[in-house]
Parts: C-alpha cells; structure tokens; sequence
C-alpha cells in the first residue's frame, strides 16, 4: 500500500466516521462501593450520548455496585482509532458504526460470551457470540403536516418518489437527506438501499431534481425541519428523531411502509479486555431482559430482547411494519462497505444519479 | 485353572487385538476422509466467491478497479460464521484493496490461464483456509494479471469434518460391536466341544475305565484317543492287580487251611509223638505263611507306581556286608556257608538302602531254599552290581524269564511262595537296574544279578523306571 | 532283671513271656500303648530292657520309644515288629531303638538279641560264651572253669569277639577295636585267629570264619 492510499484511506475513514454522535470526549464515572467483594474497575467505551446511556450505567451500578465504571463517550471514529492504538484500554465497545465493529470482530479483536442470555440472544442480532446488536433504530422519513395537508400522507418510499416526481415548486431546496460522501451512515444507509432496491438510484435522481439539500448528520437536519427550512427529511436516525420531535407536533415521523432500514448498535469485549469478568458481567446485562428493560423504558434507543414488549422495543415495531423492517444484515456483507474502491464506485454512481435530471 | 490363562480369554486377545488396531485405522482414515471432504464442499465457496470477485475487477483510470460485490463476501460465511478476508493484488504483488494482507501461494500454477489454488495458512494466530485465484483481465488489449485472494476461518469445515466423522463412527462402532458378538459366538461354537469333552469326562462313573466314545473335531479326537489309550492301559494293570489279588488270597488261604487241618488232625490223636509232629508241621508252615504275607506286602508296595522315595548315594559293599551279617546266622544254622566278595574300592550308587537290602535277603533266602551249601554275595565294578551266586541245582535258560512272574513257582518247590524273584525284579526296575539270571560260577547253581546303570557324576541317573 | 515286652497279640505275648522266664528274666507284659508309656515316662521304671511292638492300640509304639528316650537313653529296647519292611526300621533306630527284629522270627534269634542288649548295658559285669567267660574287670579269661592265659593281642582279640558275640565282626573293626592304632594286616588277625581256635578246640565255643566279612564266636 502506497502512503498516498494509506493518506486517502485515512482522510475517507475521519469523514465517514464523523457519525451523529460526533460531540466531544466526555466522560461518566461511578465509584465501586467500599468493601464489597470481587471490586473491580470496568471501562466502556460507547459512541453513545451520556443522556442515553445515564439510565442502562445507572440501573447496571445499582445492581453491580462492586465495579468502578468508567464510561467514556467518543465519536465512532475516535472509539474505532483508540481502540486500534489502545487494544487492551477498554473492556466493552459500543458504537453504531457497524461495519467497523464488525470489521474488529471478523479480525479476532473480540472475544466470545458464553453465557444463557447470550446463547439465546436471536441470531439475527448477532454474530458468532463476540458481537452483539443492542440496540434497533430504524431509519425513519420526517413529513410537514403542511406537505401531508398538501399532497397527501407519505408512508412510504413509493410515496416519497411520487411526491419528489410532481416536480413542485414548493418543495425545491426543502427536501434534505444525508450526504453519503461526507456522513458514515449516510454512505452505509446508501449502499444498504441500493442492494435493496434498484429503484433507489430513481429516488437519488428525483432528489437531485428536487434539489434536495444535503447534510451530515441527523443533527443537521432535524435542526432544518424544526426551524421549517426544510418540509422534509429522507432516512433520519429514528431514535434521535423522536427524542428531538416529541415537541414538534406539525413534523410527522415517517417509518415506511414499504421497506425500513433498521441500524443497530454493536457491542463487543475486546480480546485483551483488561477486566474481562466485568466486562462478561455488563455485556451479559446489556442483552439481558433487565438492561433491555431499561433501553426499552428510559431511552428511544429501542430493545431487541425478544420477550420485551410494548413501546420502544423491536417486538412493537416489528408488529406495527412487520416484513417491511430491515435490520442492517450482520455479516460479511459489511466489510465491503469498507472496500475503498467499493466507496469510490457507489459515491460516483451516487453523485452521477443525483446530478443527472439536473441538466435544465 | 488361572484367570488369565483360558484358551476362550486366549482367542479372543488375539482376534480381538488386530480387530482393534484395524478399527483404530479405519477411524483415523475416516478423519482424514471427512476432512478431504468437507475441505472439497467448502473449497467450492472459495471458488465462487473468488471468481465473483475477478469478475469485477476492471480496468479504470490506468489502475485495476475493483467493485466488491457484498454477495461474494456473504458466499464465504455460511451458518458457522466464519471470519472472512480477501484482498486483491496486482502484478507486482501490491494490495490494491482488501480488508487483509493475505500471503500468497508460491506454488507454480498449473498453467497461465485462470487457476486457483487452495491451502491451509495462519493469519495473526487465525488459521484459515485461503484460495488464491489467478487470472488476467480479458479486455482487448490490456492482459493485466492479478490475483483474488480469498480466506475464510475453519469453522464451517471443522463442523462438517466432524458431523461427517461421526456418521462413520457409528457405522464402524457398529461394525466393530457385530464382529465382536461375532467373534464371541464363533470362540464359543468352536470350544464347544471341548466342554462336551470335559462333560462326558465328568459324568463318568469314577471306576469305570471304558473308553470314551465321543463325536469330536480332529485335534480333540487325537486328545480323546491319548485319554482312551491311557484307559486301556489302566485296565490292564487293574486286571493285572485283580489277578494278583486273587492269587494272594488263594495262596494264603491253602496254608491257613493246612494249618488248620494239621490241628484238627492233631487234637484228635493221643499220642504225645504226634502231636510234637504236627507241631513242627505246624511251625514250619506258619513261619512259612507269615512271610508269604511279608513278601505280599513289599510287592504291593514296589507295584505302586505313586511310590517313588527319594535315592541316597549308598555303598554297595557296604550293603553287601550288612546282608551277610543280618542273615549269616540263619544260614549257618541252615548248614549253609553265606559269604561275601568285595572288591577293594567302595562301589557308590544312588539307591534306597533298604529295598536293596530286601533284594538281598530275598534272593539269599531262595538259595538257602532250593538247596544251595555255599552262597556268596558278590559286588561289581564295572558296571556296579550285586550278585548272589549260589552252588544250588539252578534254573533252566527257557525258564528264567517265569521265574520273575508272581507266585510262579518252580521245581517241586514246597516251601517257596514264588513272590522272592517278582520282589527283586520290582527292585530292580525302582532303581533302573536290569536284572539278570545265569548260571553261577563253573557252570552250575544260578546267579543272580542285579546291574545298575554307570553312575558317572556326569550323567546322574534319572527317574527311568 | 526285668523285661518290659509291650505287645497286644494274646498268643505272641505269652509265648515270649514263657520263653524269656526259662531264660529266667523277670517279665512284665503289657498289652497296649498307652500303660506302657505311662510306665516308661517315669525316671524310676525299674526295667532291664524293653520288647516293643511297634503297631498298638492306645498309643503307637514309636510314641512309646520317644517318651522313654526322653529321659532315658541307657535302657535298651529291641523293636519288635510285622510291619515288615526295613524301611520302619530305620525309623525305629532313629528315634534311638537298639535292635530291631522282623516278625515272624526265630525264638533263638531273639534269645541271641536279648542276651547281646544285656551283655552291652552291663560291661562292668563278667562277659560269658558258652564255657568261655571273661572278668572285664581283671581282663582274665576262664574256659571251662580253667584260666586261660593268652598274650595281649589274643586277649584284645578274644574281648572285642566276646563282646559281639553271636555276630559276625567286619576284619576292619577287629583290627580297631583290638588293635588300635598298631597296623595289622588282614593276614596278621588271620594268624591270631588261628591260634585263638587252637586254644578253644575241644570247648563248646567255636571261632568261625564268616566268608569275605569277618569272624564270629558264639557257643554250640
């Protein structure tokens, strides 16, 4: 590998992993209680907001109080880059950049739990029994009730391209989606669609007619829709969506109806974990009926545990869109989206599609 | 019997033994064929996925171009998930992308066009099966070569080995559980004539001695015809004792009958004459009787085969002499000379001091009987011998070999019981001496010897009978 | 003197009982085993020799022999046996019998026996054959009432003859016991012997030439 590839692979990794969560390093810790047994010191690193994490670190600690917790909240890509630096520093990953924890796992990095909850965790949320899925976020569209009040409800992508395809002026410039050559998720949103669907490449090319804004992060865009410059928003993080929209009322969150991406998020224990009985203790808890629980109820992250139901768990979600989700496939299929060629060629069809009913 | 050593246990080490290493064999190729297998099945993905990969190389932008197609990486995890690498690299052996730097194959393919090679490599402490295809762009002018190196981890394969393993092993322990019940009931259907044999032996009456009759294989027949032999020698020798037995009986009871007869006869007289008469009658054939009964008894003691006493290095003068001192008187008495010849060096033989001293008075008795004046003990040197050598009428050549029958009695022999000879001969056979009779010196009288065999320190005498 | 004879046949017993009274002994029968070691185990027996039979009832007389020679090895005992065989009979003078005789036997064969047994426990006492006497106490010889004087080798000579008399003696054992120590030749005891005959010619006591063995003296 040339330095010049190895300077381009770098300078691709910072922008794809400038992900949602991209804020600064902060940190939460909790003192072991004095005297209990086995105390121990436990370190997560998770690309994952202290708000939402608060309520899992709270309940685990008062379950757990013999562990020192110390959780430390990075941008996927500072998480990805300080584990490589640092492979013995943290004993749980959790970070919502699939493919590289994926790629981490697939290359030894991770280390198997063996126990009862992890033995019945569903397959699908999993792989092998080093990396787990914890979390089911789907990929959501937001509508102005102003749009649904003009043109009708739009449940669905199909919806979307007919929409995008009346050509109306009132809807120039105020469509926004993910730009998929600076956003992580939105490249990774973007190759997943395209396996789905051939008919994606005629939605890129009705946002490029529609002149849709393009953002990095949910952040962004929900900033956009809430201050009505944009009427609406193409494959939000769901989880933040509904957190920042509660207020909203005229914005109307859209899981669609035909097919809806889900992203999870993944969690492994390292290989040189350096305190690997705490970190067995946690990850089993996180995919444990309690600490699902807990995501289920204190956060929008949404619970995968297969016998949670009721609101904020995948058993609801799947019973209100049934076959139209499509949780991201936890497999090899992840490490081409890691393939620097294989970026090149989508970003390049991508940014053809867009631009090509542009001309006039 | 020993546990260990049953001829069932015996046979069935022997057959068992190779049956097992032979089974062992079959499990170890077993593993190996799994192993080929599954490595065949599985190779199959590496082929396909590797060759879904070539076929998106291109060439663009004066470099190979690669769009990975997830599916090719997707075709390499099957329900093992196994971990999954891949790399492409161009002529000069650089990475052009890949989520590993996989080694390549140096082995010489086969030929210049498309091949794919396979093998077992270790990758950062992951041993993988690796595939590495190589081929060239097939574009009008270009023919760029490269290489799609695919690899995946062992799971999937070790899984399949070992399902396809087991299936064997059942069918080989099952196998293996048919010959050895197999093996168990041919051993037994073998061996079952030899317990028909020792059943038979059982259930015979213990005093009959009639030969087995009995089916059996050749090898046990040969058995069956040794114990018969056998039997019939027992038989002869039961009848020989049952003859003997009835000879005795008969030769003591005719005394006792004179004796009685000689009383009755005597009580019924007066006169003090006749009675003194009967007396000595009496006492010769009393004393004459007792030693009848004596000589019985050392013949039924030497005819026991079960009796064998140990030898003791003996002096044969020294037995010589002893016999002339015991019985001198008695002959003198007689008007019998008894004297002895010795030569000047000890004669040593391994013998039972006692029998030879029976031997002795026995044949010194007979010459005393049949009417010999002088008799004389002789010992030998070479070979070592006794002899009694009497001046006595003697005994015709034709009827030596009689004489050594019980109670077999020559001339008009009135006193003698015939068992005198019979005991030296039994004897003699004890102590492996033969026994010879001849005519005593100047040719007449008889001799009597008996010669033992050399006994040079060298060939120490056996138990020969 | 008393004979003890331990024998359990009616007849034998008093047969030999009348034979050794006109010897004129003292004998005391016992018919069975058990009395008979009952009186020999005591130190005070008062018994000159012993005639043992070897199979009786009560207690065998092997069993007999070894309690009396338990305490008592001077008092000879003669075996008397049907068993027969010679091998018993070393068995016998193992466990310390003096002589030992077969039955059936000769009543002069046993009076011979017994009067030998006698003659060795008492050495101290006049040794006599026949008409031939000898006071061991004065080493003086009587033929028929008339000293005999004899030169010291015919006297040795004629002891050790006394002695053994009724048996023949080996030439080796006269020439030890008479003349010990000085080298005789066979032909020299040949020449004592003769003129030992010379002198007792015409007595009642014959010197007799037993062929190839030895010599023996008994009465006619």
């Amino acid at each position: 590998m040339t330095a010049l590839s190895r300077h381009l692979r770098r300078g691709l990794l910072l922008l794809m992993l400038a992900g949602p969560a991209a804020l600064a390093d902060e940190n939460l810790r909790y003192p072991a209680t004095p005297g209990g047994d086995a105390a121990s010191a436990l370190v997560i690193h998770g690309a994952l907001d202290l708000h939402q994490v608060r309520p899992l670190l709270d309940a685990f600690h008062r379950d757990h109080p013999q562990f020192a917790l110390h959780y430390r909240n990075l941008t996927t890509l500072a998480l990805h880059e300080r584990f490589l630096k640092a492979p013995a520093e943290a004993d749980v990953l959790i970070s919502s950049a699939m493919p590289w924890q994926y790629r981490l796992a697939n290359d030894g990095h991770a280390q198997p739990l063996q126990t009862p909850a992890a033995r019945r965790w569903p397959a699908w949320a999993r792989w092998r029994k080093e990396l787990f899925a914890v979390t089911f976020e789907p990929i959501v569209m937001v509508v102005n009730e102003t749009v649904i009040e003009r043109f009708g409800e739009v449940r669905s992508h199909a919806d979307l391209l007919a929409l995008l395809e009346r050509q109306d002026e009132s809807l120039r410039g105020r469509v926004v989606t993910y730009d998929p050559a600076i956003s992580g998720a939105g490249y990774t949103y973007a190759i997943e669609e395209s396996r789905l669907s051939p008919r994606y490449w005629e939605l890129v090319a009705a946002l490029g007619e529609a002149e849709a804004a393009l953002a990095g992060t949910t952040g962004e865009m929900l900033e956009g829709l809430i201050e009505g410059r944009y009427l609406v928003g193409y494959n939000l993080l769901g989880s933040y969506a509904r957190e920042r929209l509660a207020d909203q009322p005229q914005l109307k969150i859209v899981v669609p109806e035909d097919y809806a991406l889900v992203t999870q998020r993944l969690a492994l224990m390292p290989r040189l974990a350096p305190h690997p009985e705490a970190a067995r203790r946690f990850l089993d808890y996180l995919i444990g009926e309690t600490g699902q629980g807990v995501l289920a109820r204190d956060t929008m992250l949404g619970a995968i545990h297969p016998s949670l139901e009721g609101p904020g768990t995948a058993a609801a979600l799947r019973r209100q869109r049934g076959e139209a989700l499509r949780p991201i496939t936890l497999g090899p299929g992840l490490l081409a989206t890691l393939d620097d060629l294989k970026r090149e060629a989508l970003l390049s069809r991508w940014r053809r599609e867009f631009t090509r009913r542009q001309r006039r | 019997m020993k546990r260990g050593d049953s001829l069932s246990r015996r046979l069935l080490a022997w057959l068992l033994l190779p049956l097992l290493v032979l089974g062992s064999l079959m499990l170890l190729q077993a593993w190996f064929e799994a192993r080929r297998t599954a490595d065949r099945a599985f190779d199959r993905l590496l082929e396909a996925a590797s060759l879904a990969i070539a076929e998106q190389v291109q060439w663009q932008d004066d470099r190979l171009w690669l769009d990975l197609p997830p599916a090719a990486l997707e075709m390499l995890a099957t329900d093992a998930e196994e971990r999954v690498f891949y790399s492409l690299v161009d002529r000069r052996g650089r990475m052009i992308t890949g989520n590993a730097e996989l080694p390549g194959d140096d082995r010489e393919a086969l030929s210049d066009d498309d091949t794919l090679l396979y093998r077992d490599v270790a990758w950062q402490g992951l041993s993988l099966r690796q595939g590495v295809r190589r081929t060239r762009l097939e574009e009008w002018q270009l023919r760029e070569p490269f290489e799609v190196r695919v690899a995946h981890s062992r799971e999937g394969r070790d899984a399949l080995a070992g399902e396809l393993w087991r299936a064997n092993l059942a069918m080989i322990l099952a196998m293996a559980a048919l010959a050895i019940v197999a093996l168990l009931l041919a051993i037994r259907t073998a061996l079952a004539p030899l317990t028909r044999l020792r059943r038979a032996i059982r259930s015979r009456d213990p005093r009959t001695l009639a030969p087995l009759e009995l089916r059996l294989p050749r090898e046990l027949a040969e058995l069956r015809d040794t114990v018969n032999e056998l039997l019939a020698r027992m038989r002869r020798v039961r009848a020989n004792q049952e003859r003997f037995i009835g000879d005795a009986s008969h030769q003591l009871r005719t005394p006792l009958a004179g004796l009685s007869a000689r009383a009755e006869l005597a009580l019924r007289q007066e006169d003090p004459a006749r009675w003194r008469e009967a007396l000595v009658a009496m006492q010769a054939t009393s004393s004459r009787t007792a030693r009848l009964a004596m000589q019985l008894l050392s013949l039924t003691r030497l005819a026991n085969p079960e009796y064998r006493p140990e030898r003791a290095p003996l002096s044969l003068n020294a037995i010589a002499r002893e016999a002339v001192r015991e019985h001198w008187t008695a002959c003198h008495r007689a008007g019998v000379d008894l004297g002895v010849a010795t030569p000047s060096a000890d004669v040593e033989i391994p013998g039972i001091d006692w029998q030879l001293a029976e031997a002795l008075g026995n044949l010194i008795d007979n010459a005393r009987r049949y009417g010999a004046r002088h008799v004389t003990i002789r010992v030998g040197e070479q070979p070592p011998s006794l002899a009694v050598e009497d001046d006595g009428p003697g005994i015709p050549a034709a009827r030596r070999t009689l004489m050594l029958r019980p109670f077999h009695r020559d001339r008009d022999d009135l006193e003698g019981s015939g068992l005198g000879l019979a005991i030296v001969d039994g004897i003699a056979r004890t102590h492996g001496a033969r026994l010879t009779l001849s005519e005593g010196p100047d040719d007449h009288g008889l001799r009597v010897a008996l010669s033992f065999p050399d006994a040079s320190p060298m060939n120490p005498p056996g138990d020969a009978p | 003197m008393t004979l003890l004879l331990v024998e359990d046949d009616a007849l034998l017993a008093e047969t030999l009982t009348e034979t050794m009274r006109l010897e004129g002994h003292e004998v005391c029968h016992l018919g069975e085993g058990l009395a008979a070691r009952a009186r020999l185990s005591v130190a005070d027996h008062g018994v000159a020799l012993v005639l043992l039979d070897l199979n009786l009832p009560g207690c065998g007389g092997l069993e007999v022999l070894k309690a009396l020679r338990a305490h008592d090895r001077a008092t000879p005992v003669l075996i008397l046996t049907a068993r027969g065989a010679v091998e018993d009979r070393v068995r016998g003078l193992d466990l310390g019998a003096d002589d030992y005789l077969a039955k059936p036997f000769a009543l002069d064969e046993l009076e011979a026996r017994v009067r030998a047994l006698l003659r060795r426990r008492s050495p101290a006492a006049a040794l006599t054959v026949g008409p031939l006497r000898l006071d061991t106490q004065q080493q003086r010889f009587t033929l028929q009432g008339e000293p005999l004087t004899l030169p010291p080798r015919e006297q040795r000579l004629l002891a050790c003859l006394m002695h053994h008399a009724g048996t023949p003696v080996d030439k080796a054992r006269l020439a030890e016991e008479a003349f010990q120590g000085d080298a005789m030749g066979d032909n020299a005891i040949e020449v004592y012997v003769h003129r030992l005959r010379k002198r007792l010619a015409g007595s009642a006591v014959a010197l007799r030439t037993v062929r190839g063995l030895g010599y023996l003296l008994e009465a006619e």
